[in-house]
Formats: C-alpha cells, structure tokens, sequence
C-alpha cells in the first residue's frame, strides 16, 4: 500500500513532440502584466480565430444544453462579453466578422466580475489582466475554454484509493491540478439522546497552506468552513437525516448505547478550482473504500448502560456508496455557466450553484455563492443541466473507483 | 517492553541499524514553486516552496537577505486517533522554528534579498520522525523550487533503547520514553546544523548515538541526490536537450 503519487509532470516543461493540446495559457503566462503585453500575437492567439463567429444557430443546435435558454432575462443589465472581447480582438486587427452589437465603437465597458462580492472563493486571487479576463470570458462565451474544453466537460479525473493506511477509508482524487485526499475514519461513540437509532456522521475539511499561501494560519479557516457546510449540506441531508447519502441507522450497534462516529476529514493539497466537485468526488470514493469494523455485543448485555463490545479485526462490512451524490458545481461567468471551473475562471465568476445529484437523478441539495442574483428560471435550467451532466460524472466517477479499489488489491 | 528482540530484531522487524524504507518524489504540488512528498516508512510529509517572491508584509522585509518562513502543519488523520488540532499548537510552532532555522541556515539567503521564501509542510501520516522527514522534504522542494542553497540539509533520527543505539525510530519506539536524538546534517560540508535530544544519556553513548544519526543522514543524503539527479535528467529529456 502506499501513496502512488504517480510522476506528474511539470505543466510547465511539456516534451516538444507532444505538446499540451490545451490552453493558450501554456504561452500566455497568467501572472498579472500590462495589458499591452498580456495577448502577445504569438501564434497561440490564432485560437481566437478558430471559433465560428457568426453562426450561433449552429452551437445551438449542436449543443442543446449548452445553449442558454434564457439570455435575455440575465444578461439584459449586464455588457455584452463578447463585445468586449471582440473590441479587445480589434487592437490586434483581428478580423471581426458578423459582429452585431452596436458598441464596438465604445470603449469596452469594465468587465462584470470586478463587481463580484468579496466571498471567500475570490479571496484566492488570481492577478488576470484585463486582456486575460476578457480571453477567459470570451472563450466561455464561444463554447472554446482556456484549456479547450467545452462548457460542460470536466478535467480528466485520477482516483487512488487507500491512501492514508490508518484511516478506515481513503482516497485521493485528481482533477487537473486540483487535488484534494479525502479520508474516513470510524471510532464508537454514543448515539445522541434525540435520535437514538442513528450514528453520527461529521464532515470537517482543511485547506492547507501548501495548496495556497493565503491559507497559512488561519488563513484558510473560512474556505474550509464554507467547504465542510456545502458538503454536509449536499450529502448529509436535514437534520432528520432524510436524503443522506450514507444511511445513519446502519452505524448503530446497540440502540441508543452504542454506535459509529464517521469522521470525515478533506484535505486540500492542491487548488486550481472546483474543490468542492472533487471534495464530494474524493468522499464519496473513500467511502466505497471504507470498511467498518463488525462488532460482536457480548450476550445479554444490551440491559447494562455500558455493553462491552468485541471489534473484530478481520470482518468488515462495506459501505453501499450508490446513493451518495455527486456534487455539480456551475459557475456563471457572463451569459453562460460552466462546470469544473478553474481558479482563473472562477475568479470571473458571478455567482455559482453546487447541486448534489443521486443515481437516480434526485436533488440531494443546493447551495448557491456568489454575490449577483440569478433568475429562477435560470437556477432551474441550472438544475436540469447538472442532472444531466452528473450521470456522466457518476458513471466516469464509479469506473474510476473500481479500477483504483482493483488496483488497490493488487498491491495490498 | 522489549524493544529488542534477543534474535537482535526490532517491533517491526529491523535490524537495530536499520532504517525503515525511504521514498520521494518531487512534484506533487502543480501550483508551488517546488514541492515534494517524503516518506519514511509510514510516516508520509508533503512540502511545498513558494519563493522567492515579493515580501507580503513589508515591515519584515531586509535589504540584505531573504526571509525564510515555515509552516508545519499536520493532517486530521494523520495520527492513529483521529485529532482535532488547533491549528498553530505549541509543538507545531516549535517544529516550524526548528525547520525555519535549519532550512534558513543553508539557504543563500545574500543572494535574494528584499523577498520572500514560504516553506510548507504538511503531514499525511505521523508515525515517528515527522521532523526529519519534514526537513529532508523541505530540501527536496527547495531544490525543486531552483532556490541557491550552500549545500542539501539531511535528517534522521537515533535513539537508545534496551541498551542498543536504533537508527530511524517509529512511532511506539519513540514514545518508550528513551532518549531520541535527531541530527541534521550538511552531507557535502560535514556540519551538523541540527541536533535536538529529549531525555538523558551518557557522553560516551551519545556519541555513538549521534555518529549513528549522521551516518543515516548520509543514507538519505545519498538518496535525495539521487532523486534530484533522475528529477533533473527527466527535465532534459522532456525539454528535449
């Protein structure tokens, strides 16, 4: 067993035979320059061409989910994006085709993301210039992100089971350069006198200072508590229990005496956005990791207020993790919403809705940050979306967990 | 307790001179300047450099060198029982001066003055020896990160138990209560810039104790180079030079 961190390579230093087919970003480096200097007319700035311009039916048409359904409603107050990417296209005479909007000849209007509130996402600043604001904003609003992705896809995921060897459960789940390790651990407890039948289950997540130097001291404490509130919402449910995802009754062993205490510990090692998609992704993997103890109740006990108990060492019992959600986090840049936002796209965003989504498409919850309002309608077609989008994340999700549980075997 | 077995083995399984089996990697933190993962049998640390870079808060900035901090933190679970820290406890501030002090020391620190160089680690498992294993994957990262430094810092621990020196003590070796001497060394130079000892031991022993400490020392020295040498012949052949 052990931590296989397979070698990854540096981003940075790609063999030149086989170069990233991603991100213009490789090129246009994202620290904070001039603008004059941020879209040098280097060869990857052609991508701006790539995308058609003029014929937005087709888009549509080829993507239906991706269409958004009603623009109109949101975007009327807000400028429009690709105005003011085009305009920013017209400093380097690029050709500006079919372009509609009447305020190209206007100076392009301040991007809408500086307006976003102070929550504590975009604490995590990335230093963007205006040009590479406008790049990430117009991409999005083409269909065509920074690393080529669409609006809809996800990062390429890595699940590696059994990571941390004292935990009853572990895993450790990589999306793009987001890495988070995610680990279970059981102890007996009491159950609480209001609910006697069931065990208790605790989420609690840490942002380390190595993902983030803003997170070194107490740094972190406010992502982390925002993070660990999300994820109990999303997959703990009510109070009542109802809706969780791990089924509270199972964990008790002797009614109101004894039962199991699930301690859930996050630990981000690395953010590049999106942590709470892979924080859902990286306990619902330790689950199907965890193996609980079998405890025999010595005969005749269950009357004593303290039965004594025997944990065995050899017998588990596994955890049926089908009915745990995954968490679909959209985030809203401009007209548009994404999945699986990067920390640079993220820092463009407007607001965004985590829904937790079930095998069997049931919302297990939502929460909604960020400062801008949304329309309704919008968080509902928000909805229909991400119930679409998780089953494909499910399916990748679970084929991910058995290789790695198979993997997992073999090595132990 | 028996620490020793009479066939001259130990808990789990070493011989008394034995260190438990080492493994690093370099890279695991896309977004840090250098960072690194060092494993010492079970216990398990990742380090992460961000540096050198503008100093954030200005009243500690020096015209003459960098300034090098240090955060130790450890996991949730890392530990057996599941802990519930508050972050920046007493021993965890300690063991960040200690790792400040030792990285600090071997860092060209003239060379880079007015910035600021951020060490982090982290510790996924704790069993036994999170300081040394802390400062050799600070080294590491370092390294990774490009920062001029006068030569690698290594450590290692030893102790003294049922009569006989152990190299590289664990977890339930290190609480017996017997004396743990951790050394770390400057291998190419051959300076100790680190020895901390708890408890009480003889002169005559010590000495052999701490010999044995800097001779594991060595071992790790020799490894890191190692890694660092097939880290940067994995950069050439990727630059394609």
């Amino acid at each position: 067993m052990g931590l296989t961190v397979g070698f990854s390579p540096p981003p940075s230093l790609p063999r030149p035979s086989q170069a990233l087919p991603l991100s213009p970003f490789t090129v246009l480096s994202l620290r904070r320059r001039p603008p004059s200097q941020a879209l040098p007319l280097s060869p990857s700035f052609s991508f701006l061409k790539l995308p058609p311009f003029n014929d937005a039916a087709r888009r549509r048409s080829a993507s239906p989910l991706a269409a958004q359904p009603s623009t109109a409603v949101c975007s009327s107050s807000q400028p429009s994006l690709a105005a003011t990417v085009f305009s920013a296209c017209a400093h380097f005479s690029l050709p500006v085709r079919q372009f509609q909007t009447s305020s190209t000849t206007t100076p392009p209007p301040p991007p809408p993301a500086t307006a976003t509130t102070a929550d504590s996402y975009t604490e995590v600043m990335v230093g963007l210039s205006l040009g590479e604001q406008h790049f990430i904003q117009g991409g999005i609003a083409q269909d065509i992100r920074c690393d080529g992705r669409k609006r809809l896809a996800y990062r390429p995921i890595y699940v590696e089971t059994g990571v941390i060897p004292q935990a009853n459960g572990s895993a450790r789940i990589r999306m793009g350069n987001t890495d988070v390790i995610a680990s279970v651990k059981a102890e007996l407890g009491k159950p609480s006198l209001l609910q006697p039948d069931k065990g208790k289950v605790s989420i609690y997540i840490d942002c380390s200072s190595i993902a983030e130097p803003a997170f070194e001291g107490r740094g972190g404490d406010e992502l982390a508590a925002e993070l660990s509130i999300a994820l109990q919402r999303c997959l703990l449910g009510g109070k009542s229990g109802a809706g969780a995802a791990i089924d509270l009754s199972s964990l008790v062993v002797v009614d109101g005496k004894i039962c199991w205490d699930l301690y859930i510990d996050g630990l981000v090692v690395s953010s590049d956005g999106n942590l709470l998609d892979a924080l859902g992704a990286a306990i619902k993997a330790a689950l199907s990791n965890t193996g609980i103890p079998r405890v025999h109740v010595a005969a005749g006990a269950s009357t004593d207020e303290k039965p004594e108990v025997d944990v065995s060492d050899e017998e588990f019992l596994q955890f049926d993790t089908s009915a745990v959600p995954v968490i679909i986090t959209l985030t809203k840049v401009g007209k548009h919403y994404i999945v699986d936002a990067t920390s640079e796209e993220e820092s463009q965003m407007s607001s965004a809705v985590s829904i937790s989504v079930n095998r069997q498409r049931h919302i297990c919850g939502i929460t909604k940050r960020g400062g801008a309002g949304l329309d309704p309608s919008i968080i509902l077609d928000m909805v229909s979306v991400a119930q679409h989008v998780s089953e494909q994340l499910l399916n990748k999700l679970d084929a991910e967990i058995a290789s790695a549980e198979a993997e997992d075997e073999d090595e132990s | 307790m028996e620490y020793v077995s009479p066939e001259g083995l130990r808990l789990d399984g070493r011989r008394p001179l034995e260190m438990r089996q080492i493994r690093a990697e370099i890279g695991a933190v896309s977004k840090a300047n250098g960072s690194a993962i060092f494993e010492m049998g079970n216990t398990k640390v990742i380090a992460a450099v961000y540096g050198p870079r503008e100093v954030q808060n200005r009243g500690q900035q020096m015209s003459d060198r960098a300034l090098v901090r240090c955060e130790y933190s450890m996991a949730n679970f890392s530990t057996g029982d599941r802990m519930r820290k508050p972050k920046g406890d007493r021993r965890s501030t300690e063991i960040s001066l200690v790792i400040r002090q030792t990285m600090e020391a071997c860092i060209l620190t003239h060379l880079m003055p007015r910035s600021q160089i951020d060490i982090y680690v982290q510790v996924l498992q704790a069993d036994g020896g999170t300081r040394s294993a802390c400062i050799n994957a600070a080294t590491l990262a370092l390294a990774d990160a490009g920062i001029p430094m006068r030569d690698l810092v290594t450590s290692c621990s030893a102790g003294y138990l049922n009569s006989t020196p152990l190299l590289d003590l664990n977890y339930v070796e290190d609480s017996a209560g017997g004396p743990d001497v951790t050394v770390g060394i400057l291998p190419k130079l051959d300076k100790v810039t680190l020895l901390q000892m708890d408890s009480k031991l003889s002169i005559d022993i010590l000495e052999n104790v701490m010999q044995l400490a800097i001779e594991g020392c060595k071992a790790v020295a020799n490894y890191i180079r190692e890694i660092l040498l097939e880290n940067t012949k994995n950069l050439e052949y990727r630059r394609g030079v």
